[in-house]
């Protein structure tokens, strides 16, 4: 929550109206209202503690740190987000009920009736970590650096909609795009947006405007992060440091918390529940959310080119054993379509397909695919549980006389060598704050990941038009019939979307676990603290 | 072990030479390597958000679109001229990411020959002075049992017990900037454990085995025929005999501490140049793994160069033909 203190709630929540009676922005408006109230309170269990100043909190990140970088343009991996998120801050964040909240920006409106053009209001007197101050100039310099066919920004193809960046005065800052974007704030929202001073290109000495200094960067090793004590929000910076590890291991990262060493371990296995339950130190930290992990079906290739054997195929899957046996119930059934019941443009009226092996057997018939055998490559670490989806589903398909051979490939490489190179193939993604940040790169038609190959120009034509929506009852509409096409006609085998899974000591207070997880600037450490 | 003392620097030429060919064969094999491996560096860091225009543009940054052999001979040209490039990944020099592990990895090594190797030898010797008594069988027995479990397995039990239960040691080998030997040592001693554990075992059968082969001696009958003590026949008249061999076997020890310990590395998450260079292998920095491999198989030359002149040194025969 970057609303501080009593004094700023009101700011907050006026702006907040302003937003409803332009009826922009719903996702903020119906939620923010009951965040800016409850979000002091809710990580305490509702208990006004008073969060206690100091202490060092150490954290470890799942992915390995082979690329470690902190220049914003290139952050990329959940380690490099994590401590990313320590130095920096973006204009707008994400929170936890995936409303869009201001940070660095305080305010921020279309300029234009389209959503073609918005501009953005700084907070006045923030300070970067060298004491200069924070101006339109920089954030200018920052966003050119994701602009045009030559950057090699991770944020390029987010931000390939923004035309120009002005700075109109110090602290007021203007983005023209080449079509509407409704929901533009929430694209600023991303890791790599942050902010760095003006021409400050050497990463390996960043310099923010956020909770933490950078206090020891070794690319690959430990990390070491102070207070800020000139933070613009600094009544919620309570711990004095933060020291942050990449464990690619799964064991090593439950044991750190097991044993007291960690305070806080990304993602945990749903095996690891039990022991964190028993535990007398650590705890799980779970949240619904809307990760994607399941079994891509090529649209564009034999066999997955019929929709008959799409519809059987997808018939075949038991939701519920999935996610009960797989997942011991830390997942949320999914319509095989990317959009979770964590979204808010959730289209919950679509009817859930079953599980029905009578209807599968005639599609298979009509496809002339009676005793189909088809292989599914999956690989350790791409998508938690899915090679685990995939054994379930080689019983569950077996009744139609479908026999699914269940091959297992290498990790390392696999997007590149694996990944849609067969025709069913395992997906991995994390949730996205708006489902257009995730169907723009998997289901756009010219997309160059199109997950599973299914390319519909009635798509696009839904994509434009939601985008340039900001009626939020037909905006939901346009996103109802979205799903429902995807649903009906695309090749996503996805039978849940699993929950995401932490570990954290017990005396860890103020962290809110968040849906996008890993995207997130959930473990900024901002509004942490260590109970004695 | 051939040559005596005077022998000694024309071998350590010869063992130079014969080590500078085996890194170059060693470097270039790990190139063809990494070359063939599927990917390269480019779609390794860009992922599944690789488009060909990035990749396109992150290949000629990173000079990928050049041919290999190209490539190769200006690695090796920079080498010569002592540069070991800057990583793919991380893009900070790679001298400085691996001498960082490297010493890490070291002083874990160092601890756990500490822990082990004294103890081993002398447990060895011991038993081989016992041999057939229930010491020895029992010793035997359990050495065995050690060597059967993997060594993973072995990490996991200590942390099991002496970190989660006990919470006498840190479960995770953490290297922070600034710490002290003391803390080094504490946050290491369950890995440094682990390897003295799953290296004992062996040294000690090899002390055993070759302590036995030099109590079986001639020169032995005659010291037992003289009257001279037992004790004093092993330690004075057997070990410098079987000196050679157990120097070798405790440089492999120590080649093993240093090269082969990637999965205690990653159970402990200690953070030493065996999971750099998986890592460097992941995300095919190519010439961060290069650069780890010529560093571990530089260490493994070296360590039994140093062996067989520390043999040639101990044996009396070969120390006094001069």
């Amino acid at each position: 929550m970057t609303i501080n203190g009593a004094g700023s709630d009101s700011v907050g929540q006026a702006r907040v109206r302003r937003h409803s009676r332009r009826s922009t922005l719903r996702y903020a408006a119906g939620l923010a209202v009951g965040t800016a109230a409850t979000a002091l309170l809710a990580p305490f269990g509702g208990l006004a503690q008073t969060p206690r100043k100091g202490g060092v909190a150490r954290i470890a990140t799942e992915i390995t740190d082979a690329t470690a970088t902190l220049d914003p343009s290139l952050i990329f991996t959940n380690t490099d987000i994590a401590r990313g998120f320590q130095i920096y801050n973006g204009l707008v964040r994400i929170d936890e009920k995936l409303a869009v909240q201001p940070s660095l920006a305080e305010t921020w409106e279309p300029a234009k009736p389209d959503g073609t053009e918005w501009v953005f209001k700084l907070r006045g007197g923030v300070e970067f970590h060298d004491g200069k101050p924070l101006t339109a100039a920089d954030v200018v310099w920052n966003m050119q650096r994701h602009l045009g066919a030559k950057s090699e920004s991770r944020a390029r193809n987010l931000m390939a909609a923004v035309k120009e960046v002005h700075a109109d005065d110090p602290l007021t800052i203007r983005f023209v795009l080449s079509t509407p974007q409704v929901e533009f704030p929430a694209i600023l929202s991303f890791p790599q947006l942050v902010i760095a001073p003006q021409g400050h290109q050497n990463f390996l000495k960043p310099i923010g405007t956020g909770p933490f200094r950078m206090k020891e960067f070794t690319p690959g090793g430990a990390s070491a992060f102070v207070r800020n004590a000139n933070y613009w929000n600094a009544g919620q910076v309570h711990l004095d440091g933060i020291e942050l590890v990449a464990l690619p291991d799964p064991t090593a990262r439950l044991n750190g918390v097991l044993s007291g060493d960690l305070h806080f371990a990304m993602t945990a296995d749903v095996t690891a529940v039990p022991l964190l339950d028993k535990s007398r130190i650590a705890e799980k930290l779970y949240v619904r959310a809307g990760q994607c992990a399941c079994i891509a079906l090529q649209c564009d290739r034999e066999p997955g080119n019929n929709l008959d054997l799409r519809m059987a195929l997808r018939l075949l899957q038991d939701r519920q054993r999935v996610l009960d046996g797989v997942y011991k119930g830390f997942a949320q059934v999914a319509n095989d379509h990317p959009v979770s019941p964590t979204d808010p443009m959730y289209a919950a009226d679509l009817p859930i397909r079953p599980y029905d092996v009578d209807r599968a057997k005639f599609h298979l018939k009509r496809a002339g695919a009676d005793g189909i055998a088809i292989d599914i490559y999956v690989a350790p670490g791409i998508g938690p549980g899915v090679i685990d989806q995939a054994l379930l589903y080689q019983q569950t398909a077996a009744p139609a006389g479908v026999k699914v051979n269940v091959k297992q490939v290498a990790g390392e490489g696999y997007w590149n060598t694996t990944f849609r190179k067969h025709p069913f193939t395992a997906w991995h993604l994390n949730m996205r704050a708006r489902p257009d940040h995730m169907w723009s790169v998997t289901l756009q038609t010219d997309s160059v990941i199109n997950t599973t190959s299914f390319r519909d120009p009635r798509i696009d034509d839904l994509l434009r038009a939601a985008r340039a929506e900001f009626d939020e009852r037909k905006r939901r509409q346009h996103w109802h019939d979205l799903q429902k096409i995807v649903h009906d006609d695309a090749g996503y085998l996805q039978p849940v979307f699993p929950d995401y899974i932490h570990a954290k000591a017990r005396s860890l207070q103020g962290v809110r676990a968040h849906p996008t997880a890993g995207l997130s600037d959930f473990l900024s450490g901002e509004g942490w603290w260590l109970a004695t | 072990m051939a040559g005596d003392l005077n022998a000694l620097p024309m071998m350590l030429v010869r063992r130079l030479g014969s080590g500078a060919l085996t890194l170059l064969f060693v470097a270039s094999a790990i190139f063809l390597a990494t070359e063939l491996l599927p990917g390269d560096a480019a779609t390794a860091i860009l992922g599944q958000d690789a488009t060909a225009e990035g990749l396109a543009a992150l290949r000629e940054r990173l000079g990928l679109d050049r041919a290999p052999h190209v490539r190769y001979f200006e690695w090796l040209w920079h080498l010569l001229s002592g540069d070991l490039g800057i990583s793919y990944g991380t893009k900070s020099p790679v001298a400085a990411l691996v001498a960082d592990r490297l010493w890490n990895t070291l002083r874990l090594a160092a601890f756990a020959a500490t822990l082990s190797l004294p103890a081993a030898f002398l447990l060895g010797v011991s038993s081989a002075m016992r041999a057939g008594t229930a010491f020895d069988r029992g010793l035997s027995a359990i050495a065995l049992t050690i060597i059967s479990v993997p060594e993973f397995f072995v990490g996991l039990g200590l942390v099991f017990v002496f970190a989660v239960h006990a919470g006498m040691f840190p479960a995770l080998a953490i290297v922070r900037p600034g710490q002290d030997a003391a803390a080094f040592l504490r946050a290491t001693f369950l890995p440094a454990l682990t390897l003295a554990l799953a290296i004992a075992p062996h040294v000690i059968r090899m002390t055993r085995s070759n302590v036995m082969r030099g109590l079986a001696g001639p020169f032995v009958e005659m010291a037992v025929l003289k009257g001279i003590p037992r004790r004093t026949i092993v330690w004075r008249h057997v070990l410098p005999n079987v000196v050679g061999p157990l120097i070798n076997v405790a440089a492999l020890v120590l080649a093993y501490f240093i090269a082969g310990v990637v999965v205690v590395e990653t159970v402990f998450a200690f953070p030493g140049i065996g999971r750099l260079m998986v890592d460097a292998v992941a995300t095919k920095d190519a010439p961060l793994v290069q650069a780890c491999a010529l560093v571990l198989s530089s260490i493994y030359v070296g360590v039994n160069t140093l062996a067989d002149i520390a043999a040639t040194i101990a044996n009396p025969r070969l120390r006094n033909s001069r």
